[in-house]
């Protein structure tokens, strides 16, 4: 095991590397740059432009730029944002808190959904229920996060006066408040990702449901409820927990859009504003840091894989 | 271009009509009244006599003193040349001024960096203006100069003014400041920052600045590379926030949260970035009294939705910048305390084509795109039929400087009725050699809510009337959208030009000079350069007002670019902010908030 680990780790490097020879890169290949952007429409001149250029060293070859920004990240430096003139490490520990929370709940909403009507679905096959419950399945798939958060706020504002708080709260010092901030852009997302989980848990278990050791389960005289947690849930959970992983991805992705609506200054709203300003290093970073979160997550899965089914081995 | 010569030989030798110097001095009279008025106004607003006597009396005095005091030169048309705009609502003035409560603002996002002088960014620039003071006070409705840290200007010569300062001045009482009292090495260290500076987004409005003499500790003397008409004005720039040396000591520019000290009626409390920004009353404010309230909440909240549901939920007392006539309408049914108001727009329409590209070279094809172009439709289709006509870069708000409405409504292409229009419009493409049209390359954003792209639907259709077909590529991202526009990789642009300035000056020199800023058409004529060049240094205010409006007839004829209509804004804010003296514009005016009180808020 021990040496699973270290060779998926090591695997992390040229991972990590292509991740950020991408990022570096595509940002630079679409128009617009950040001295543009930093000046506005104010108006400047050639002189301007070339000045600051100089100053944040884009002056330079974009190969040369990459050599320097690898140097600096080796030294553990992620540079210092164009904009704001603040050190990116600083940034990134005021904002990653909030979306690896918001994605955390988010995850685990969608888990506490799927999995209970996944199993319904399965266990009640072909009948009113299962129909109703993949409707909705559905339904969340089709109709996006944003909409959904859109009309929350709006409606609830028209209707009722009420706006959910906005903001953020660290759980450390206001963990009330904390959840109270957290709960319904979480929720929200997770609609999104329990639908693709409850389908997959359905088709596992339906899958698992036939097997002759369930029907041997059940001639044993245990109870339904047993059968199914015990022996069905636990081999039906394998491609879901994959699912789960892949889907740590898209709530941090999906943050961007949720972060913006509902006011919180995570990485996702950072990311948004930092690519609309081109400001280069928090771009890179924040793309880095998506990289190696999901790249830990997924080998996290893939540990968790031994305790569903202890007839898989790593490293043998 | 010799029918522009003959223009230019004309109205040079034409001299100044005796109509002209009546419709002058009317102007001008009422614009004195109109800032007497205000002057009464504000003192009404610190009617206050029990809570704040002398912040608002001495404010009150000191208007009239500038009045008397200024004889000539640019403090003289900087008193005289007031602009009418119409008059905010009176009704949230009134009443004995209560202290306490916190008010609560809305921002579209929080700015990119914290230097006020480097960005036009709301969220700044509300910030500063919260915290930090000006050399000169800028009356929001009428813009006349009044004392602030600074008293009158004089002005012994065409080419120097001089302000003595308020004594007893004192930035925020913790470091880098410590308290200590603002001087006019402070004054000169702010405006040579400000001009010199390479990121400043205002140095071309202190470009007459030659330097800046510091007699004593308590006056400033500016002395000017030539006489500057708007030079008193542009001093006076809301945003030309004071600051002291050391705070650029901190980390060598003002981007940072952590130079958040200044000397206004406000001190920073609490900063969650990306979020909010909370401030106290500074205890320490120069003008015993003020402010009233004991704090201000100032929320960034990028989207729209989250934005206009924080208002109406009661969660902001005013809303930000200026709402539509539907959301009026909507916020009338749910809030029935709501103030609304009239917020004058300084962001022009216009369709700008590029000089450096073909057919745009020819007059017959501009003049059958500026024919073609329904203003009526335009305003009637995005302002709920709200807004003004605009013939130039003068927006309509500003009606000291810009053609009247029914001067305008009779130019063509902005006639009511566009049958005549339509018919010269396409026969001038037809003897342009285009009466088949083409295609114009038209990239717009969706920055700002959309509103470049808004026009240019609006627009397009219009335009394929003679042809033009307009080929739209609308850019998520705004950056791209600079750069096209910054490398001319564009035919047409419709857009809008906000520029937070309310003297002609600025307008011109950034939109139809040669190397203006905002020049995004690549225009370029010596005559019109000549022209603003000459208004700037006019300090007579009726020679001035006849060099710009011949500018603008000028403009009307060779047609820099369609300049189009302005929107008609509304603000709106809870009923229970009194005394706050809203701006005229709806730019980001006097948000100092130093007056502002409330009256029957909730807890």
């Amino acid at each position: 095991m021990t040496q699973y680990v270290t060779r998926r780790l090591l695997l992390l490097i040229p991972t990590v590397l292509l991740v950020s020879l991408l990022a570096f890169s595509i940002l630079r290949l679409i128009p617009g740059d950040a001295v543009i952007h930093l000046l506005g429409e104010q108006g400047y001149s050639p002189q301007t432009v070339a000045k600051l250029r100089k100053e944040f060293g884009l002056d330079k070859p974009i190969y040369e730029q990459y050599g320097i920004w690898m140097k600096d990240l080796g030294q553990g430096n992620f540079g210092t944002s164009i904009t704001s003139g603040e050190p990116v490490t600083k940034i990134l520990v005021r904002t990653a808190p909030v979306t690896i929370e918001l994605a955390a709940f988010a995850v685990s909403f969608a888990a506490i959904i799927s999995l209970p009507i996944g199993i319904v679905s399965a266990v009640k096959r072909d009948t009113f229920i299962d129909y109703t419950l993949r409707s909705i399945a559905i339904g969340a798939l089709s109709i996006p996060g944003f909409w959904i958060a859109t009309l929350v706020i709006v409606l609830s504002a028209h209707w009722w006066g009420w706006i959910p708080p906005i903001g953020y709260k660290a759980f450390l010092k206001a963990p009330v408040q904390n959840v109270q901030i957290l709960l319904l852009p979480a929720i929200i997302l997770a609609i999104s990702l329990a639908a693709p989980s409850m389908r997959m848990t359905r088709s596992m278990m339906l899958e698992v449901l036939r097997q002759d050791y369930i029907r041997t389960a059940r001639a044993k005289g245990l109870s339904p409820l047993s059968v199914i947690t015990k022996h069905a849930l636990r081999n039906a959970l394998i491609p879901v927990v994959t699912i789960m992983g892949v889907q740590v991805a898209f709530a941090l992705g999906g943050s961007v859009i949720m972060e913006r609506i509902f006011v919180l200054p995570g990485l996702g709203n950072l990311m948004y504003t930092s690519v609309a300003r081109r400001d280069y290093p928090i771009v890179q970073a924040v793309n880095l840091v998506f990289a190696v979160a999901i790249l830990l997550i997924n080998l996290f899965v893939d540990l968790i894989y031994t305790y569903l089914n202890p007839r898989i081995r790593f490293g043998s | 271009m010799e029918n522009d010569t003959n223009y230019w030989n004309r109205q040079s030798s034409r001299g100044v009509s005796r109509r002209a110097v009546l419709r002058g001095g009317a102007l001008g009279g009422v614009g004195v009244a109109a800032a007497a008025l205000v002057g009464c106004s504000s003192s009404n607003n610190g009617k206050s006599s029990s809570v704040a006597t002398s912040g608002a009396a001495a404010q009150a005095s000191s208007v009239a003193k500038a009045s008397s005091v200024a004889t000539s030169g640019a403090v003289a048309q900087a008193s005289s040349a007031a602009t009418v705009v119409s008059t905010p609502a009176a009704a949230a003035q009134g009443g004995t001024p209560k202290t306490g409560g916190r008010l609560s603002l809305i921002s579209p996002a929080e700015g990119a960096h914290w230097d006020p002088h480097q960005t036009t960014e709301p969220h700044t620039q509300t910030t500063w203006q919260l915290i930090g003071s000006n050399l000169l006070w800028q009356d929001p409705v009428t813009f006349t100069i009044n004392p602030n840290v600074g008293l009158t200007p004089q002005q012994p010569d065409a080419q120097t003014i001089i302000i003595q300062l308020n004594k007893g001045v004192k930035f925020d009482s913790r470091a880098p400041y410590n308290g200590r009292e603002l001087t006019s090495a402070d004054v000169k260290f702010t405006y040579e920052h400000i001009s010199t500076d390479s990121r400043s987004v205002r140095k071309d409005q202190l470009a007459d600045m030659d330097h800046i003499e510091t007699p004593d500790p308590y006056t400033v003397k500016f002395v000017l590379k030539r006489p500057s008409a708007p030079f008193l004005i542009n001093v006076a720039d809301p945003n030309h926030l004071l600051i002291g040396k050391e705070l650029l000591d901190i980390a060598g520019d003002l981007r940072q949260s952590k130079t958040l000290f200044g000397s206004g009626p406000f001190i920073v409390d609490q900063l969650q970035p990306g979020v909010s920004i909370s401030f106290k009353k500074n205890p320490n404010y120069f003008k015993p009294g003020r402010p009233y309230l004991d704090s201000v909440l100032l929320t960034a909240i990028t989207d729209t939705s989250t934005r206009d549901a924080f208002f109406l939920t009661g969660k902001a007392d005013i809303a930000y910048g200026s709402i539509t006539q539907a959301q009026k309408k909507d916020i009338s049914g749910k809030i029935s305390d709501t103030v609304f108001s009239p917020a004058g727009s300084l962001a022009p329409r216009y369709v700008v084509w590029n000089w450096q590209r073909k057919p745009y070279d020819d007059l017959r094809v501009r003049q059958a795109i500026n024919l073609i172009l329904d203003r009526k439709q335009i305003i009637d289709l995005i302002d709920d039929g709200t807004g003004l006509l605009s013939v130039g870069p003068i927006p309509p708000a500003l009606v000291t400087w810009a053609l009247s409405q029914d001067e305008v409504s009779k130019l063509p292409g902005f006639r009511a009725d566009k049958t005549a229009d339509i018919t010269q419009a396409k026969q001038l493409m037809a003897a342009a050699g285009f009466a088949s049209g083409f295609k114009a390359a038209s990239p717009s954003s969706q920055q700002y809510d959309f509103s470049f792209l808004k026009v240019a639907t609006v627009a397009a259709p219009m335009l394929k009337a003679i042809g033009i077909d307009l080929q739209i590529t609308a850019d998520a991202d705004y950056s791209a959208f600079l750069a096209k526009q910054a490398a001319g990789e564009f035919d047409i642009i419709v857009g809008t030009a906000s520029i937070q300035a309310v003297d002609p000056d600025t307008h011109l020199n950034l939109l139809v000079q040669t190397k203006g800023g905002r020049n995004y058409g690549f225009y370029s004529d010596p005559q019109v350069d000549a022209q603003v060049a000459k208004q700037r240094v006019t300090l007579d205010t009726t020679a001035r007002k006849a060099i710009v409006a011949d500018i603008q007839h000028y403009l009307a004829t060779n047609l820099d670019r369609g300049w189009s209509d302005t929107g008609s804004g509304v603000r709106a804010m809870r009923g229970w902010v009194k005394g706050w003296k809203e701006p005229a514009v709806s730019v980001q005016l006097d948000y100092l908030h130093e007056g502002t009180w409330l009256d029957g808020k909730p807890a």
